[in-house]
């Protein structure tokens, strides 16, 4: 670790909320994030004037320039920090990491963590047609029809003609995902599929089918992070503690990405591996971006849960469900439960969260202490990792 | 906790230019970035983090939300 | 705001000041790479230094047009209105003989018959008065 003085263990989160998922007709990504916000807030037992600083992620559906700041005066606080972060896919973890870093350098004591989005009902036909159009760069990509999802499917596309990935071990990560999800209370799609569903579920851009891809949803998530003193102070029950984070960032063009089967989340892991002092090993419970089926199939070599190649295998053989080797995204994921954009990877966060809490009922991962959760974004260009843990593991 | 006397500036770097008609903006952010290391007496393999201001969101966007 | 009008229409690039030469080029039918004249470098695409070294003595060379196809994927549901006509088309990424590598997609043949590592040469395709796309089909 290049760095001596980390932000190991010096900040927990006591309390998560999550808004209606899904398809919630309505609401304003305003709306959802305030109502996940006052949740968060509840289960931490402290009220909104006690918050000091918020972090967000942008919502499409809501543009505002500053997010947080639109949220702060729909929830009626008055912060003295605040920021909106943007790095596409990968924003939720960096808003742990940035939220923990301000809180352990005395910018905020009570950070909000918030994210928003209603991409499923709250688009009008101008932001929608914004959002096909204005996807990939204007100069160098666009121009040849190439939508986010074709730089993924690129990537998964490489990983086929590299290691012999197939089109049945991607479905399969489909299949389980789904499984997590019918366990969900909540979760926006829970009718069970099969690989052959899959596969037979028409083309979208090659590898991919579309229920190799992810949802369109509505909902938001919302955190309460603070020094771990303070938790402890507040007599919080079961802090979650932030034990590493890391990030890394390898290009903005596809065509620049320097491999396209080993991506930033390797590096991004290893320095939040470092930090927290734990390994792949060690964790008991994941939640990893899963914009695509594909996606998971290479973030399970690169976060070191298996050896690069083999990701295919290792999803094929169970590793990444109850029993296995990782359990991850017990609820679902952006595959099944929801993604309503960038606040999706929060959703990972509230799981492995309410895992290590050991609040998840029949999805509980018995005796869950160490997790990590991993966004991504962008084509792979934006990649950040946390390690979060329980009182045990500081 | 605080961030008190934790951290310094070692480096900093002003671009002479006031009309940039021939300079993207990536290019006047690359160029001021050079300078700062510089000032510095450091190298861009020393800088491992980068956060600036930029342009706004809105015509700098991904822009596809439900897939990444 | 984007009317639908506009949606429908394909988007074509705005030249920058850093890309300005580049598009230039190819309405002469030249695909133009950066040689960096201190460190060797050759980058796609056109800016106004050297990612690798810092330098600012890049020279404009055409490239040979000659390429392999990295990676791939068949488009089958269009990213918005504009390209609902061309599905399926192949998207390529590109991997030129002089090393650097570029997105573009396939003219020439069935978007099918797309296999990696296949040898493409380049085309310059006329999209409008001012700009004119880099675009490869079989070799
Ligand atoms: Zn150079």
């Amino acid at each position: 670790m290049k760095h001596k003085d980390t932000l190991r263990g010096k900040v927990a989160v006591i309390g998560a909320g999550l808004s209606p998922v899904g398809r919630v007709p309505g609401r304003s990504p305003l709306w959802l994030a305030a109502d996940a916000a006052r949740k968060a807030l509840a289960e931490a037992g402290i009220d909104k004037r006690a918050v000091d600083g918020v972090l967000s992620s942008h919502a499409f559906a809501a543009p505002f320039h500053r997010f947080s700041i639109a949220f702060s005066e729909y929830f009626g606080i008055q912060p003295t920090f605040s920021n909106t972060l943007q790095v596409s896919g990968a924003t939720a973890a960096t808003l742990f990491a940035v939220g923990a870093a301000a809180v352990a350098g005395g910018l905020a004591e009570t950070v909000l963590v918030v994210g928003g989005d209603s991409l499923l009902t709250g688009l009008s036909p101008d932001l929608a047609l914004r959002s096909m159009t204005e996807s990939r760069d204007q100069q160098y990509e666009m121009p040849f029809g190439i939508p986010v999802s074709n730089t993924f499917a690129m990537t998964a596309h490489r990983h086929m003609k590299e290691f012999g990935t197939t089109p049945e071990q991607f479905a399969e990560v489909a299949v389980v995902h789904r499984r997590h999800a019918m366990r969900t209370p909540g979760a926006q799609m829970t009718a069970p599929i099969t690989v052959q569903d899959v596969l037979g579920s028409g083309m979208v851009t090659s590898p991919y089918h579309k229920l190799d891809c992810s949802l369109i949803s509505d909902g938001a998530a919302a955190f309460v992070i603070t020094s771990a003193e303070r938790a402890r102070s507040l007599g919080a029950r079961k802090p979650v503690y932030i034990l590493g984070a890391g990030e890394c960032y390898t290009h903005e063009h596809i065509f620049l990405m320097p491999s396209l089967t080993t991506t930033g989340a390797a590096v991004s892991s290893r320095n939040a591996y470092a930090m927290s002092g734990y390994g792949a090993r060690d964790m008991d419970v994941a939640g990893i971006y899963d914009c695509f089926t594909g996606t998971v199939i290479m973030m399970v070599e690169d976060l070191g849960f298996c050896p690069k190649g083999e990701g295919g295998r290792f999803v094929a053989d169970g590793q990444i469900t109850y029993g296995g080797a990782i359990p991850a995204n017990t609820h679902g994921g952006l595959l099944s439960f929801a993604h309503s954009g960038m606040p999706g990877a929060l959703f990972h966060f509230h799981e492995v969260i309410r895992q290590l809490r050991g609040e998840c009922g029949e999805r509980q991962v018995t005796g869950a202490k160490l997790g990590l959760v991993h966004s991504l974004g962008a084509g792979f260009a934006t990649n950040a990792t946390c390690i979060l843990g329980t009182e045990d593991t500081l | 906790m605080s961030i008190r006397g934790k951290a310094c500036i070692a480096g900093v770097y002003e671009h002479p230019t006031r009309k940039a008609a021939d300079k993207s903006v990536f290019q006047l952010h690359a160029e001021v970035a050079k300078g700062a290391p510089r000032d510095a007496g450091l190298s861009m393999r020393d800088v491992d983090g980068y956060v600036c201001s930029g342009y706004d969101y809105y015509h700098n966007d991904e822009g596809n939300y439900h897939e990444a | 705001m984007i009317t639908f009008d506009e949606a429908t229409k394909k988007p074509l690039p705005t030249p920058d000041t850093d890309s300005a030469a580049f598009w230039s080029g190819l309405k002469e039918g030249k695909l133009l790479l950066q040689h960096c004249l201190d460190c060797g470098n050759v980058q796609y695409y056109q800016q106004g230094m050297c990612r690798r070294c810092g330098g600012e003595r890049l020279e404009h060379r055409a490239a040979s047009g000659r390429g392999k196809v990295h990676s791939y994927s068949v488009v089958y549901r269009a990213p918005g209105p504009a390209f609902k006509r061309d599905v399926p088309y192949a998207v390529l990424l590109v991997e030129l003989e002089e090393g650097p590598r570029m997105i573009s997609s396939l003219v020439g043949a069935k978007p099918e018959s797309v296999t990696f590592d296949m040898p493409v040469q380049l085309v310059c395709e006329k999209a409008s008065e001012e700009i004119t796309l880099p675009r490869f089909r079989p070799a």
